[in-house]
């Protein structure tokens, strides 16, 4: 059987899942896993990575709810691809704001953007408000929502793969980032409520918890 | 039908149901809708009138004047043709 | 087969256009045919969210028409039915943006691939409507049973056949048969009596049908859903089916009714 591994990092757990493939052997894992440590305290904050599997809404509270039944509280989930191993962590890998590439030009737009209209820069973006269904932002360069990005935003259209793009709420439409193109999966999708960044690792666009 | 129907449209009867002041009254919007679709209905409707009254009698075709007029609740076709002179054939 | 061209048409905006265009389009492939979907209504586009497919969208008619992309590119598969697919209106662009002449093309260079190509038309009589009709064999006019939806509903077909489009059909949306019991809706004859047009077919009022656009899904793939058996209905006499028509007392008979309470005795 795969086992989960965990690890405990600043006082917070931190359970590795991404091995494992179906939902079923998620929550045996994390039974067992619970099961076999000892002595953690009850409160604790525990983060969960799953890899690039998607949960529903539905899954996200069974989850919830095993960890509680152990007195422990979900504090993230976190979705990546490729194993996590411990250089990842504390690598240049991780996200930060200095690795995001450099534009002369920032754009500042302070207002929603509605479904219809559009901006297009050949530097950054920074929109103080929410990106409606149906609007579109593109950007040479990097993007930044300080609202909820709910339309299409395309970071990098030169082709720049280092370009990101973060929002404070991000539950896009679509999102593409120089010529990868995503959307979230079909069905209930995860509601995060947390400012998370998409950017491009290992030939595909993730998105994680964006910390500064 | 349910007791309660029965009991509303026996007191109704006397006012006509909406449906029927729906069906009329698209009826009358729909005549004027039809009939001033363009300037070019009336003209071609003048020049097939000319065409057939003169063969019966001269008319004066500069004063003729179609129109269509709203009444209350109906629309009528007017036209106002002075007559110069009759022909013979049509005549006899 | 020879393959079709349906512009799904009404003049008056709100009656169920882009709801009939996305149930007609999912019964024919339901049905096994192979349908495209064309979203004209530029700059509100809306099928691509009844249709549930509003995040696959990279290009659009616009772009295909202008040549930024192929056709191909901008045809976006349906995720239920291999033989269905949507070529989806801009929405940050104009009606203008492309022209009768260029939708004519479009149509036919679809001809080759697909049985039945369903074109979604936007409110009005302006540049979107003659967009939308430049390329069709057939018209299908909705109504519903108000005075104003059918009388723009008479307009339309008159421009229809002015502009040579000689074969429309009216389907009737969101009949509601206990207002015609009352007197207080029209009912179906009285409707085709005042546009003299041929029936197509009748759509009850549904609440389903707001579900199903909530979840972009179209109701046709619900079973239960009354309006969904109406398209569904309506989808085989496109292919030529004799099929009854809608006849308003459909959910509940007397007979149902007498069962249920039968039912509930129990």
């Amino acid at each position: 059987m795969v086992s989960a591994a965990v690890r405990s990092v600043r006082g917070e757990m931190l359970i590795d899942l991404q091995e494992i493939n179906t939902f079923t052997e998620i929550k045996e894992a994390l039974e067992t896993q619970l099961h076999s440590i000892n002595g953690y305290l009850l409160g604790t904050m525990v983060s969960i990575n799953i890899g690039d599997k998607h949960l529903t809404n539905k899954q996200l509270h069974e989850i919830e709810d095993i960890l509680l039944d152990h007195g422990l509280h979900l504090k993230d989930l976190i979705r990546t691809s490729g194993p996590l191993s411990p250089a990842d962590v504390s690598s240049d890998d991780n996200f930060s704001i200095g690795t995001m590439p450099d534009y002369e030009n920032t754009l500042l737009i302070c207002r929603n953007l509605r479904s219809g209209q559009n901006f297009f820069t050949e530097g950054n973006i920074v929109i103080l408000g929410d990106i409606n269904p149906g609007a579109e932002i593109i950007a040479g360069g990097n993007i930044l929502v300080m609202g909820t990005l709910k339309g299409m935003a395309h970071a990098g259209a030169f082709g720049d793969e280092k370009a990101v793009i973060t929002a404070y709420r991000l539950n896009p439409t679509q999102l593409r980032i120089a010529n990868h193109i995503t959307r979230p999966p079909d069905g209930e999708s995860i509601i995060v409520n947390n400012p998370e960044v998409a950017r491009i690792r290992a030939g595909k666009v993730v998105i994680e918890k964006l910390k500064i | 039908m349910a007791l309660l129907d029965i009991l509303s449209r026996f007191f109704s009867k006397d006012s006509t149901s909406s449906k029927d002041i729906a069906r009329e009254r698209l009826r009358f919007v729909l005549v004027h809708d039809r009939a001033s679709v363009s300037p070019e209905f009336i003209n071609s409707l003048k020049e097939d009138l000319i065409k057939v009254i003169k063969e019966y009698m001269d008319i004066d075709e500069e004063g003729l004047i179609v129109e269509l007029e709203n009444e209350e609740n109906s629309i009528a076709l007017v036209a106002n043709i002075p007559v110069t002179g009759f022909r013979r054939a049509a005549n006899g | 087969m020879k393959s079709r061209v349906l512009v799904i048409t009404s003049g008056k905006g709100g009656v169920g256009k882009t709801t009939t265009t996305a149930n007609l389009g999912t019964a024919l492939a339901m049905m096994g045919k192979k349908v495209v979907l064309i979203d004209t209504d530029i700059g509100l586009r809306n099928l691509d969210v009844v249709m549930g497919l509003e995040n696959r969208i990279v290009f659009d008619i616009v772009d295909a028409l202008n040549g930024h992309c192929k056709l191909k590119q901008a045809l976006i598969k349906d995720k239920r039915f291999d033989g269905l697919y949507l070529l989806p209106a801009a929405q940050t662009k104009e009606k203008t943006a492309i022209t009768p002449h260029q939708m004519k093309n479009l149509t036919g260079q679809l001809r080759d691939d697909f049985d039945f190509i369903i074109v979604d038309c936007p409110a009005g009589i302006e540049q979107g409507f003659r967009n939308a009709i430049a390329g069709a064999d057939d018209a299908v006019v909705v109504a519903t049973p108000e005075v104003s939806s059918v009388r723009d509903a008479d307009r339309i077909i008159g421009l229809l056949e002015a502009s040579g489009l000689e074969n429309c059909r009216l389907i009737v949306n969101r009949l509601r048969s206990k207002m015609v019991k009352r007197g207080d809706m029209m009912d179906i004859g009285d409707i085709i009596d005042i546009l003299s047009i041929e029936l197509l077919g009748v759509v009850p009022e549904d609440e389903s049908i707001v579900v199903s656009t909530n979840r972009g899904e179209p109701a046709v793939l619900e079973k239960s859903s009354t309006a969904g058996g109406a398209y569904r209905r309506i989808a085989r006499r496109i292919m030529g089916e004799e099929v009854p028509m809608y006849s308003g007392d459909e959910p509940e008979n007397i007979v149902d009714k007498f069962k249920k309470i039968l039912k509930l005795a129990k």
